[in-house]
């Protein structure tokens, strides 16, 4: 879609706060009940609960929900789109991108873009005006069901990826909503547990991402179900009036987590609770009730229906203008954001092990006999099965794109369950693929079984069974390895999967992550050697469960410290089986010459890079900065910058990344502020390392 | 006798499957579209398929898949055998991308991939099976199809099979060793009837030895002397032609070779399997799958199925 005949808007809060006038005066003109009614989800009860539960023959979601709006005042109403992985409304329409996991494996702002503006694009033909998938929540510890849903462990690359992604939605003028506000990396028991945490952990691990997002223009937030330091994140005055609207200036608007976000109306509304979603229970008649009896000043609902109107008439009437060209292109759009999702794919799955050149497999051709092997190869492996579930026209199945790429092999499907049958497979073939990892069963977003339909078993969730593959996957693994060790495993999950023990059973080690409808297709040119594998994991991946940081699933009361991921493995010095941004290529690369600087309030770091393999490839180069530590115990290292390209055989290329210094700050408990520390910061690129003092 | 046969499905148009109990003798190679079931009533045969070999006795059983070509031949004395065959839709899931799998399955009672249920309770559907078809009475087309849905659930629930996608070369390769066959049986009495078929066929005597070893594991010679003493057997079986004759339109151009290669496959030299089989056999079949006495048939098969229910009644 051309976008030169619309206003390119660079800065969306300037642009929303021009229409506070306007909003004023609506608002003023407003009785209170329709100032109410613009603060609360239209659908009832039982629809939206019976939805979940797929019960109507209308999943979640299939069309827009409705909040607010007053039409006599040409204020449309909120039109939420769930996704995060693309448009959840309608069935067999909308794109399928990769989960979110995989797209932070690929390390690329520009793609992320791209693919908030397809999402964009898709909200406004479902009829919607805002895309509620924009989820920023860093996991704790990776057994957190909904990490597929998140970019990735490490703040600084989930912020980038966050903001790249509002960018693309709202150059559309579809509002993004980043959630889940806040510390929300725990499933199953997300209604009631507590989380608790230093003030620095939550300064400079939990919340500058969402910062990040909210500088970036975004134009509402959601809650999250969870509590912190005591208070429902959904009513807790310090996030969200004190954090968010007040240090952070947030212009836009506040919506609860859906249903279960709010219990007390008097709470959410102090605490700057704006919309409540998406049907009325604590706002709409309560609340007018608390406005008469005098336990919510009218002035709360008057500020909260101005950031709603603004918001909404800035963003409406963008989108009006934008409307006729997205239906008018719709067919040439819809096969872009395919592409893009494939794309998508390709840049982001990681090849973790590829011993003795196993990959890329050369056995195609007439004769030979590829064996495919475990359940995932047949199934949808597009991520969980929640709220962020998508309806695709199609899913190209594992099998379906190896089969393409065979040239004539027979290609032989087996479930793995048997073991002698494994064996034998593994004799008779040529080469063994075997796929594992985890589905919408084991982990996602935790959907409870429903008594009254018989066979709905609950699914999603974290990973209570720990991180290692399902055993019935393991005895696959070894039933395959007693007779061969090159099969190739191909990994599908949201997060790291433990492989220390069968590493060394097998050939190579692809991680799919989720990788969307055109997923199997790049996985299949992985495979094959058209193309190189070029993502990094955005996630270290420990020897064992034990390395990581202590989580209770079903606790009521959590902690989260400041260390996890990585950073709690190289604080501790632990060997990880691949650490994080861990990533093989078919060829082979070599870094020189790296030069740092510091200039404008910002490190700059140059690296040249040399494609010095024999084949074509993507990479990505990061940035880890390691501050001084002496005021303050600080982590090893820290991602502070990244960059993608490509380069051709023997090709040259020299990157630079720019970190302003604020990023390298720490919060200082005793003076509760983030203070920059004098030094000598330690900065590492690949294999290369250099310092620079910074006073 | 016929030596090869494309056998259709014919009984049955709505439920297309077909349930028959054999006196097997001999059944040379050929091929079908559907899964054969075969359960081993009484005696002893050997199955080859493709270019593996069974040994099937009392109690065992084997599926063979569709379009592989395979051959079963008697082992000596009474070999009974229960025959159930399953076009391929019938084991279609609803899904419709599911369509260009074949379904193959590892289902013999010779192999280590035993099903998770065992095999006894597919034996017992089979018996059950050919019982109810036995008795056909009002009713028993209805209880045929449910043992046979129920027999069809088991073996996707519980054996083990994978699916296959093959590219079409195979398939071709396949179609035309079965064009060959053909050709073969029809021109034994070829003395160059090798090199006539690959004239025929416009492929090169390689091309047809690597067509034979690829599929059946054998040479295309092994193949033709095969058919050659199937066809001797059956004229010597079922006619009065004399061995001059019969080795002749055979395509034995000495009767040292004829001799040879007879007794090298049966044991016997013509004349004493001639005599042998008119001895102990009166009946004279068309068929290498001989129909057999129905009262002897039910009563077997119930003693199989009361075995079963009773012992899971315990």
């Amino acid at each position: 879609m051309g976008k030169s005949d619309l206003p390119l808007i660079d800065n969306w809060k300037t642009y929303r706060l021009s229409f506070q006038k306007q909003a004023e005066e609506i608002v003023a003109d407003l009785s209170t009940e329709e100032k109410i009614s613009l603060m609360s989800g239209r659908l009832t009860r039982e629809e939206i609960r019976s939805q979940i539960l797929n019960k109507k023959k209308k999943h979640y979601n299939e069309t827009p929900y409705w909040a607010g709006g007053v039409a006599r005042k040409n204020v449309m109403p909120i039109l939420f789109v769930d996704g995060s992985r693309g448009v959840v409304c309608q069935r067999g329409v909308y794109t399928a991108f990769p989960a979110e996991i995989l797209r932070g494996a690929t390390f690329d702002r520009n793609l992320e873009t791209e693919i908030g503006v397809a999402i964009a694009e898709e909200v406004i033909h479902a009829g919607g005006n805002l895309f509620g998938g924009v989820c920023v929540n860093l996991p704790y510890n990776p057994g957190w069901g909904r990490m597929q849903e998140c970019y990735g462990e490490d703040s600084y690359l989930l912020g980038e990826m966050g903001s790249a992604l509002i960018r693309g939605v709202q150059s559309r003028g579809v509002i993004a909503c980043v959630k889940h506000y806040a510390f929300n990396s725990m499933e199953n028991n997300r209604l009631n547990v507590n989380i608790t945490c230093d003030r620095r952990t939550e300064q400079e691990v939990f919340l500058p991402h969402f910062k990040k997002c909210v500088d970036a223009g975004a134009g509402a937030v959601m809650t999250a179900y969870n509590s912190y330091q005591g208070e429902m994140c959904g009513q807790n005055r310090y996030l969200i009036r004190d954090v968010l609207k007040g240090e952070w200036g947030f212009d836009g608007f506040v919506m609860s987590d859906f249903t279960w976000g709010i219990n007390d109306t008097v709470k959410a509304v102090r605490a700057g609770m704006d919309v409540e979603m998406p049907h009325t229970y604590c706002y709409g008649e309560a609340l007018s009730r608390a406005v008469v009896q005098g336990t919510v000043e009218e002035s709360l609902i008057d500020e909260a229906a101005v950031r709603l109107v603004r918001t909404l008439l800035a963003h409406g009437e963008y989108i009006q203008k934008v409307r006729p060209q997205v239906k008018k292109n719709e067919t040439a759009n819809r096969k872009e954001h395919i592409r893009l999702a494939l794309q998508a794919a390709r840049e982001g799955i990681t090849l973790l092990e590829n011993r003795n050149g196993t990959l890329p497999l050369k056995c195609v051709g007439k004769g030979r006999k590829i064996a495919l092997l475990g359940l995932l190869a047949e199934e949808d492996n597009l991520g969980d099965r929640g709220s962020s579930c998508t309806y695709p026209p199609y899913v190209v199945h594992c099998f379906e794109a190896i089969w393409k790429e065979l040239t004539g092999a027979e290609l032989i499907i087996y479930s793995g369950e048997n073991k002698s049958h494994c064996r034998r497979l593994a004799r008779e073939a040529d080469a063994v693929i075997i796929v594992a990892g985890n589905s919408y069963r084991n982990e996602g977003e935790h959907i409870k079984a429903d008594e009254t339909v018989p066979k709905k078993d609950t699914y999603g969730g974290d990973r209570i069974g720990g991180l290692s593959l399902p055993e019935e996957q393991l005895a696959m693994l070894d039933a395959v390895a007693e007779v061969r060790r090159d099969a190739v495993l191909v990994l599908t999950g949201g997060g790291p999967i433990v492989v220390e023990s069968v590493r060394e059973k097998v050939g190579a080690i692809l991680m799919q992550f989720y990788p969307g409808m055109e997923g199997a297709t790049a996985l299949a040119e992985i495979l094959f050697g058209r193309l190189s594998p070029s993502g990094r994991l955005p996630f270290a991946v420990p020897k064992s469960d034990g390395d990581e940081a202590r989580v209770d699933w079903m606790a009521d009361e959590q902690t989260y410290g400041r260390y996890h991921g990585y950073t709690l493995l190289e604080h501790n010095k632990v060997e990880p089986t691949y650490p994080f941004g861990y990533g093989l290529s078919y060829t082979s690369f070599s870094y020189f010459d790296l030069r740092c600087f510091i200039d404008g309030g910002a490190l700059h770091v140059a690296v040249t890079v040399q494609n010095t393999g024999s084949m074509e490839a993507d990479t990505s180069v990061l940035l880890f900065v390691g501050a001084p530590g002496v005021l303050a115990d600080r982590e090893e290292r820290l991602l502070k910058g990244f960059a993608r390209i490509h380069l051709k055989e023997r090709e040259t290329k020299t990157v630079t990344m720019e970190c302003p210094l604020e990023e390298l700050k720490y919060f200082d408990e005793a003076r509760g502020e983030m203070v920059l520390e004098p030094g000598i910061y330690r900065i590492f690129v690949e294999d290369l390392q250099d310092t620079i003092p910074i006073s | 006798m016929q030596y090869s046969m494309y056998e259709t499905i014919i009984n049955n148009s709505q439920f297309p499957m077909n349930a028959l109990i054999i006196s097997l003798d001999s059944v040379t190679w050929h091929w079908h579209n559907e899964y054969e079931l075969i359960g081993i009533l009484s005696g002893s045969m050997t199955a080859k398929v493709l270019s593996n070999e069974y040994v099937l006795k009392e109690g065992d059983m084997l599926l063979v898949n569709p379009r592989e070509v395979h051959s079963l031949q008697n082992n000596g004395g009474e070999c009974l055998c229960m025959i159930l065959q399953l076009s391929e839709e019938l084991f279609r899931f609803a899904d419709t991308a599911e369509d260009e799998k074949e379904i193959h399955f590892y289902f013999d009672t010779t192999q280590e991939e035993e099903p998770d249920c065992g095999f006894a309770l597919f034996y017992y559907r089979m018996a059950r099976i050919l019982y109810e078809t036995l008795r056909a009475d009002k009713v028993s087309v209805f209880r045929v199809r449910a043992q046979v849905c129920s027999l069809i659930a088991d073996l996707l629930e519980f054996s083990v099979y994978d699916k296959r996608l093959k590219n079409r070369g195979d398939r071709d390769q396949q179609d035309m060793l079965i064009r060959l066959i053909g050709y073969l049986e029809n021109h034994l009495m070829n003395e160059d009837i090798l090199s006539d078929a690959c004239l025929k066929f416009g492929i090169s005597r390689k091309t047809f030895d690597r067509i034979v070893d690829g599929i059946l594991g054998i040479s295309a010679k092994d193949l033709l002397d095969n058919l050659r003493v199937e066809k001797a057997k059956g004229l010597l079986k079922y006619t009065t032609k004399s061995t001059g004759y019969i080795m002749d339109v055979c395509g034995y151009f000495s009767e040292n070779t004829f001799y040879r290669s007879f007794k090298k496959s049966t044991g016997l030299t013509p004349k004493e399997y001639r005599e042998q089989i008119q001895m102990n056999n009166e009946r004279d079949e068309l068929k290498g799958y001989l129909d057999y006495e129905t009262p002897k048939v039910v009563s077997l098969l119930k003693d199989r199925i009361e075995e079963w229910e009773n012992q899971t009644c315990r």
